[in-house]
């Protein structure tokens, strides 16, 4: 009996401390995502910051460390139930997380409109022209694009500031770009690829759809990446 | 001699057979390393060929650059550049007798296998051909950009003689990428956030006073909606008139600017002020009036010309807070000096 109550109790207080944490995760998560406790128009530009293990337990779990992984279990499911969002671990090695979006896009425009992240459209022509290309472009392709868009990567741009760095290494490490030297070049270049987090959150077939309207093309003209674009999708859910 | 039957090959393809022909050359270079030394070449021809060598290297690292700087030229399909390289490379190799010289046209191999596996991937692909400067030039479309008709304007925005974007052109893409994307949504406060802090200090100027506290964030007071639906007309006929006020007292002098503290006191009632200053948020608002700090950093307002009421509209507005109590209207009253009221109450309204 007492042994029973025990358990109840230790289910009671990690339930507890599941819905605490989880409270606590949603509030890091805006922390993270935001960068800031509190909210003003310029933090809506961030994109959403990985979440790592490392992080959430030194400042959200903190004593609860060692039932971690059912705090976990838990949150992921209330994420999933309440809000509609998936927590996938994007690193294995080092229990890295990002949550993605698992509703379907509702056709008609949101009711609250935030204002679009303009990072958001450079990162879109980069993955892209990558998918179009098959997957891989070298960075000239890339760069060179870009310079036709007015953005150039040797100068400060108006809205994007640095560039280089932020295709490098930003969207590098938020994982939505791998950027790999390639061998034997000199001067050394490199190509970029499709980053696990893009794998994850982006449509293909969305983008595929768009290439078409802006071409005034069929999207199922691009057999190649048409093919790519429903095994991908098939893939992600 | 295996000079000969090197000479017999096939003719090459774009680097199928590299590794092939770089193993066979190995063997040539070999044989003829000790072949050279054993006929004890006389010094005059050593001459010679250090010359004939250091001609070679240097061709040999022009092809090189002719592959890197070309690329794209060498993988277009309609061109055999990359053949005529790979020719050219063949006939420098006839006179290759040291592993220098051997080591530089390996070097060429490689690029220009790199080369030829690219082009290869070109070959093998189905479908429409996808250019990323076409696509280029849809996207500039999309993004609204203007392209001028002649070529004398100046160009604006980082544009070239071709055009410049608009402002807000990346925004337009993102906003039509974004359903690209299943991000989850970042928290953000649907009404704009208040600081719980208290307001700043007030700072003191050598002349003036700055009043009441101005937060950097303005927000609509909730309480005004529910007072917009029940007296909405009176309150849109007052905001009319109010613009009718500024209007003509900037038109009056357009250069000096319209203190804010000014415009909205009455110096006859303080409940006056208050619905002046509750009229007046309406314009700036809708964008109709803009305020801004002049050079001692005392509030300003103005109207806003009527071109320009559009392109306000897509810029961020920024928000914040004005309080003002019974004191505080008092301290301007008697700091600005202020003798009448611009805004003249309404005949008919009650006190």
């Amino acid at each position: 009996m007492r042994v029973v109550r025990a358990w109840l109790g230790k289910g009671v207080a990690i339930l507890r401390s599941s819905l605490k944490v989880t409270r606590s995760f949603i509030n890091s998560c805006r922390f993270l995502q935001n960068g800031s406790p509190d909210d003003t128009q310029e933090t809506v530009f961030r994109l959403s910051e990985l979440l790592s293990e490392q992080n959430l337990v030194k400042h959200v779990v903190k004593d609860y460390r060692n039932v971690y992984p059912e705090i976990m279990k838990r949150a992921a499911r209330t994420f999933e139930q309440v809000f509609g969002l998936k927590l996938v671990e994007i690193d294995s090695k080092h229990h890295t997380y990002i949550l993605i979006n698992n509703l379907e896009a509702a056709d008609r425009p949101p009711p609250v409109q935030c204002p679009a992240n303009p990072k958001l459209g450079l990162l879109f022509v980069i993955l892209g022209v990558t998918f179009m290309k098959g997957g891989v472009v070298r960075e000239n392709v890339i760069w060179n694009t870009l310079k036709k868009l007015r953005v150039d990567s040797g100068e400060k741009h108006e809205e994007f500031g640095d560039v280089k760095r932020l295709v490098t290494e930003e969207f590098v490490r938020q994982r939505y770009l791998e950027y790999v030297r390639i061998p034997h070049t000199e001067p050394m270049e490199h190509e970029f690829r499709w980053g696990q987090r893009a794998d994850m959150e982006v449509s293909k077939a969305k983008i595929l759809e768009f290439m078409g309207q802006l071409h005034e093309q069929d999207p199922q003209s691009w057999t190649q990446q048409f093919r790519e674009a429903q095994s991908s999708s098939s893939s992600q859910r | 001699m295996k000079k000969s039957r090197r000479n017999e090959e096939a003719p090459r393809q774009n680097g199928s057979t590299g590794r092939g022909r770089a193993g066979q050359r190995q063997n040539d270079e070999v044989q003829a390393g000790p072949e050279a030394s054993r006929a004890g070449l006389p010094e005059e021809s050593d001459d010679n060929d250090l010359g004939r060598r250091r001609e070679i290297r240097s061709k040999y690292r022009d092809l090189i650059n002719t592959v890197q700087q070309n690329r794209e030229d060498m993988l277009s399909p309609a061109t055999d550049k990359l053949t005529e390289v790979l020719e050219e490379a063949n006939k420098l190799f006839k006179d290759v007798r040291r592993a220098r010289e051997a080591a530089l046209d390996a070097q060429l191999l490689v690029v220009a296998t790199d080369l030829g596996k690219e082009k290869a991937s070109q070959l093998f692909s189905e479908g429409s051909a996808f250019d990323p400067t076409a696509f280029a030039e849809h996207l500039l479309s999309f993004m609204g950009l203007n392209r001028l008709e002649d070529g004398d304007d100046d160009p604006q925005n980082g544009g070239g003689a071709d055009g410049y974007l608009p402002r807000d052109a990346w925004h337009r893409l993102s906003r039509r990428a974004e359903c690209c994307f299943r991000t989850a949504p970042s928290f953000h406060y649907m009404m704009g956030s208040f600081h719980a802090e208290p307001p700043a200090p007030k700072q003191k100027t050598e002349r003036q006073r700055k009043a009441p506290s101005k937060e950097a964030k303005r927000i609509m007071p909730t309480q005004l909606k529910k007072m917009e639906e029940s007296h909405q007309e009176a309150t849109e006929k007052e905001v009319e008139r109010i613009l009718g006020y500024l209007k003509m007292y900037y038109e009056e002098d357009p250069t000096s600017p319209i203190s804010y503290y000014e415009f909205v006191i009455d110096p006859n009632s303080f409940s006056r002020t208050v619905e002046n200053i509750f009229h007046t948020s309406f314009l700036i608002r809708d964008g109709l009036a803009r305020m801004y700090l002049d050079g001692d950093k005392l509030p300003c307002i103005a109207p806003v010309e009527e071109g320009d009421i559009e392109a306000a509209s897509s810029s961020s507005r920024k928000q914040c807070i004005i309080s003002i109590s019974l004191k505080t209207w008092k301290e301007l009253i008697d700091t600005f000096e202020i003798k009448d009221s611009i805004i003249q109450p309404p005949e008919s309204q009650n006190e």
